[in-house]
């Protein structure tokens, strides 16, 4: 099963959420596009490791290496010791793993390189303008790139979009001032949010419009609005529209309307009728 | 007279225009119009209003088939439509991820207004860059298979195919109030 996309189309908070929601295996790269802003460093590629929904691993290169020279330049162990290890004990759980049982590093290490390789770096892709994603579940999981700790995409995807300074890419997919939200889990957020994000997440469930919500707050309507959206990308709330009272910008050719009798229970007779009535047509098309 | 009323929604593209042209037996009232948005720059005319069809099977019995706007935005027109029907089919084109973000909010919108049965139309299922229809259940929000509608493959501009996702619609819609007749009687 391979998704692919743009990110303009289909955002990265919105991939973590679909990756996670679905607890995917496989892996998630992301191509860079050039877009006409500024940029002095070449675009690198970058693979995102996903086991069960959650993130695993993060490398530039599908070479198996990256790791190993985190490691390294760490100063942890050096590469060549890592290889004659290798030699000695079979690569059939996460590197990390593997070398902490060996006693070559430590829990607390273990967790530095996983901040460096994955924690740190993911967060600062949710600042690229445009990009072509594929996800690929037949990818197998590389053992020589894992920690053997794993993050859940939503704290990830909540951490870079704190991050983000320019939104413009994202000002298309915010919800709308004149909607609501509502809560999709029961009691407590299930993950850490900051002051302005709890104070936002007070008013979830309670009929206010985005707009309604800013006021009380004093905050910016737009601010409010970014608020929800990783309220919303990271699987919290939902985004209920409302009517808008604006009228439409083109007037409309006068149209049936609907008949004015309730929409009660239609009867056996009825929906058999129909069914009779429908079946050849669905028949003679198939 | 005896009518169902079926609301046929989805996002800009998704097919509904075609999907009412393709069964209703008289020519549907259409409201297409240039469109002043975004939606311009790929698709030049979009329902402003409402589509409208009908099925008259009977002397007394026919299917109302209304077409919401194309343009996302939930007017009193959306109101009018919801308010009158008895169930709704969702379209959303298979290969269009960016789609997804507009479907899942119309479904959150016509969860929270009306309470009816519905079932999700897949359109373009057989391109190339089409999602599977699990994983657009996930990015709809609909994360059991267990607990999701039906969902069944649509090509808008066949008869066969459109009648076929009508029977599914309405299958559930029986199967819905079945089950209420019983909750009912429970109750009772």
């Amino acid at each position: 099963m391979k998704i692919t996309g743009y990110l303009s189309e289909f955002s990265l908070g919105e991939i973590f959420r679909f990756l996670e929601q679905g607890q995917k295996t496989g892996c998630l790269s992301i191509k860079p596009v050039e877009t006409e802003t500024l940029s002095i460093a070449p675009l690198k590629h970058h693979y995102i490791f996903f086991r069960l929904g959650q993130i695993v691993a993060a490398t530039h290169e599908l070479d198996h290496q990256g790791l190993q020279q985190l490691i390294e330049q760490r100063g942890f162990i050096h590469v060549t010791t890592i290889h004659r290890l290798l030699k000695l004990y079979p690569l059939n759980q996460p590197l990390g793993l593997l070398l902490k049982t060996q006693g070559a590093l430590d829990s607390q290490q273990l967790q530095l390189l996983f901040k460096q390789q994955v924690l740190t770096p993911i967060p600062e892709l949710f600042s690229l303008a445009e990009g072509w994603f594929k996800f690929d579940a037949n990818h197998p999981l590389p053992l020589a790139e894992m920690t053997g700790l794993s993050a859940p995409p939503r704290d990830v995807a909540l951490a870079g979009l704190r991050l983000l300074r320019d939104w413009t890419p994202l000002m298309d997919k915010l919800p709308l001032p004149d909607s609501t939200v509502i809560s999709l889990s029961e009691g407590q957020p299930p993950c850490h949010l900051n002051s302005v994000e709890w104070r936002v997440w007070e008013y979830v469930d309670k009929t206010v419009t985005l707009e309604g919500i800013a006021q009380a707050l004093n905050l910016p309507v737009l601010e409010v609005q970014k608020i929800c959206f990783r309220l919303m990308v990271a699987g919290l709330v939902e985004e209920i529209p409302n009517i808008s009272i604006e009228p439409s910008p083109s007037s409309p050719t006068p149209l049936p309307q609907p008949a004015e009798e309730s929409s009660g229970s239609l009867s056996q007779s009825f929906l058999m009728g129909v069914l009779s009535f429908l079946k050849p047509k669905a028949m003679k098309g198939g | 007279m005896e009518i169902m009323r079926i609301v046929i929604t989805g996002p800009v593209g998704a097919g509904k225009s075609t999907f009412i042209r393709t069964i209703s037996e008289i020519e549907p009232v259409d409201t297409d119009r240039k469109a002043t948005d975004e939606v311009g720059s790929w698709k030049q005319k979009t329902t402003v209003a409402m589509d409208f069809g009908r099925l008259q099977f009977g002397p007394n019995v026919a299917l109302h088939l209304y077409g919401t706007p194309g343009q996302e935005r939930f007017d009193f027109m959306w109101e009018i439509l919801i308010r009158k029907a008895h169930a709704f089919i969702l379209l959303v084109s298979s290969h269009r991820p960016q789609d997804f973000r507009a479907a899942r909010r119309i479904l959150a919108f016509m969860r929270h207004r009306a309470k009816i049965p519905m079932v999700i139309g897949l359109s373009h299922a057989d391109n190339p860059n089409a999602w599977p229809p699990e994983d657009i259940a996930i990015a709809l929000g609909y994360l059991s298979p267990h607990n999701r509608p039906p969902m069944v493959q649509v090509n808008a501009l066949d008869q066969g195919s459109v009648a076929a996702a009508m029977m599914k619609l309405i299958e559930t819609y029986a199967k819905h109030q079945a089950e209420q007749l019983n909750w009912d009687a429970v109750r009772h």
